[in-house]
């Protein structure tokens, strides 16, 4: 019988996005220069400021894309502030995104970087986090 | 109005076509009777570029209680396929509350 493990990454965090449909990829390529490894999104509909900008809200799309990003704790701050400014979501209508954190997450973990891991453990950095 | 509070919500992102099979799976061998598969598209830390760096993904969301939730945490794991490169990312977190919902047990019957 082969021996079957799990790696589980702790102290992860998943900043969630929603802006309107076409600024993903922007978005995205922001938060991948700013660290994050990768992201998911999936399209969605929403209302928010639109209906309160009368003529003016058909300038803010309904159709909406959400994006997903698992990064760790040490890189959230810099990669949502990243999002943020290529997002411009300092700009009415332009979307809202939201940091949880979660308990713990897994995926498949390439041998040369539990390598590398167990390497930086037997030197006594905790790292068993780092997902970057 | 019936709620929960120790919940766990558990999210997988699966290649396109897995999510069904494994809610189908949870529900028979792990006896949870609420998932949802949802589709989006996803891009992993391997794909370099513009030109089909992009691949279709199924998103499976299911609560199960805070006592059940590494095993099923792990079955997910192993079963999804998520041990094997491009099998996805999975995590954790806690929700409260959350709405109970249990059916009734009604016998399967097979029509020829």
């Amino acid at each position: 019988m082969t021996k079957r493990e799990i790696i589980v990454l702790t102290d992860v965090s998943l900043i969630t996005c929603v802006v309107q449909r076409g600024l993903a990829d922007k978005i995205i390529q922001a938060a991948r220069a700013a660290g994050s490894q990768g992201a998911t999104v999936n399209f969605a509909k929403g209302m928010g400021i639109r209906e309160r900008l009368g003529i003016l809200g058909v300038a803010v799309d309904v159709e909406k894309e959400v994006i997903h990003v698992v990064v760790s704790t040490e890189q959230q701050e810099r990669v949502f502030e990243q999002m943020y400014l290529a997002g411009e979501l300092d700009t009415p209508g332009m979307g809202i995104m939201y940091l949880t954190p979660l308990e713990k997450a897994a995926t498949y973990v390439p041998e040369e970087v539990l390598q590398k891991l167990a390497i930086k453990a037997d030197k006594g950095v905790n790292n068993t986090a780092k997902i970057d | 109005m019936k709620t929960a509070t120790k919940t766990k919500l558990i999210t997988c992102i699966l290649p396109q076509g897995s999510g069904m099979d494994l809610v189908k799976r949870l529900s028979q061998e792990q006896g949870i009777s609420s998932a949802n598969v949802s589709a989006g598209r996803g891009r992993g830390s391997g794909q370099v570029g513009s030109i089909g760096a992009w691949d279709e993904v199924d998103m499976l969301t299911v609560t199960v209680p805070v006592e059940k939730a590494d095993e099923i945490f792990d079955f997910i794991f192993h079963v999804g396929g998520l041990d094997r490169p491009r099998g996805g990312i999975m995590f954790q977190q806690a929700v409260s509350p959350v709405t109970e919902f249990s059916l009734p047990h009604i016998e399967e019957t097979h029509s020829e």
